[in-house]
């Protein structure tokens, strides 16, 4: 089972950046962002346009004032 | 007897879930500042731009523990973050990543923010509105331009956002320690008057 909008994240306890942009997605694999400010914040540019685009599910967790996010799982966008 | 108690007990956890819910509150004010274009620059005939609006959110914390804001932005769901079609950003004297924060218990406080929309316009209508004007930020590729709010830019700007887009709310994802995730919205208006 996994979720395939904002719909379904909200019912598995997900939550979703949608429009993720071919050069935040590679920059995430390689590991170049080192918090999820550095991914959520980073914007793209105008050759961005034309590539493709993904959407990333993530679960967020509370714990000792500490939020880790633990990605679920990133779909190419059609 | 046991039934009795364990009613009580489910009726605490309900009233505990609801406490924290309904004692953070969310207020959208109008605050004077210009709106915000985002701009590219260099094309032929038409470009896609983000229209970004102010607005002060007042927020309190009625509850005697402290509520984390883990992320507020505008989008059409509670649940998602959607940069390219609705971004939101904080204003410290220039636009900033809209970080979360906790609210200590009884707090009430304020911040500005700018939240919008990605549009398309003709070059022409562009060239009018940034003519003389000089680019305050820049982010990536995109320069920011800064607009006085006008009767005319009322007009252009309440005929190009389209009802759909209209739709989309402020959204708020809070977390408590006794209720875990969840979420407040605000209704968005582009101009109070």
């Amino acid at each position: 089972m996994y979720a395939q909008n904002s719909d379904g994240a909200k019912m598995l306890g997900l939550d979703v950046k949608e429009f993720v942009s071919q050069t935040a997605y590679e920059k995430l694999l390689c590991g170049e962002f080192k918090t999820f400010e550095d991914f959520n914040s980073f914007v793209s540019t105008k050759n961005d346009d034309a590539n493709n685009w993904y959407t990333c599910f993530y679960f967020e967790q509370e714990k000792n004032e500490k939020t880790k996010y633990l990605i679920d799982s990133i779909f190419l966008r059609q | 007897m046991n039934k009795i108690i364990i009613f009580i007990i489910f009726c605490t956890f309900i009233n505990c879930g609801s406490f924290s819910q309904n004692k953070v509150e969310f207020t959208a004010k109008k605050i004077d500042l210009p709106i915000k274009i985002f701009y590219r620059g260099n094309i032929k005939d038409s470009a896609f731009i983000n229209l970004c609006f102010p607005k002060k959110i007042v927020y309190e914390n009625k509850a005697s523990t402290s509520i984390k804001l883990s992320r507020y932005n505008l989008n059409q769901n509670e649940v998602g973050i959607n940069n390219r079609y609705y971004p939101t950003y904080k204003f410290d004297d220039s636009l900033v990543y809209a970080k979360g924060f906790r609210i200590e218990a009884f707090k009430k406080d304020s911040l500005d923010i700018y939240y919008g929309f990605r549009l398309k316009e003709h070059r022409s209508k562009l060239d009018s509105l940034l003519k003389g004007k000089t680019p305050v930020q820049k982010k990536a590729d995109w320069l920011i331009y800064d607009i006085p709010i006008t009767p005319q830019l009322k007009e252009w700007a309440n005929h190009i956002i389209t009802d759909s887009m209209m739709k989309a709310r402020l959204n708020f994802k809070l977390h408590s320690k006794e209720k875990g995730f969840f979420y407040k919205s605000l209704d968005i208006e582009l101009f109070e008057d």
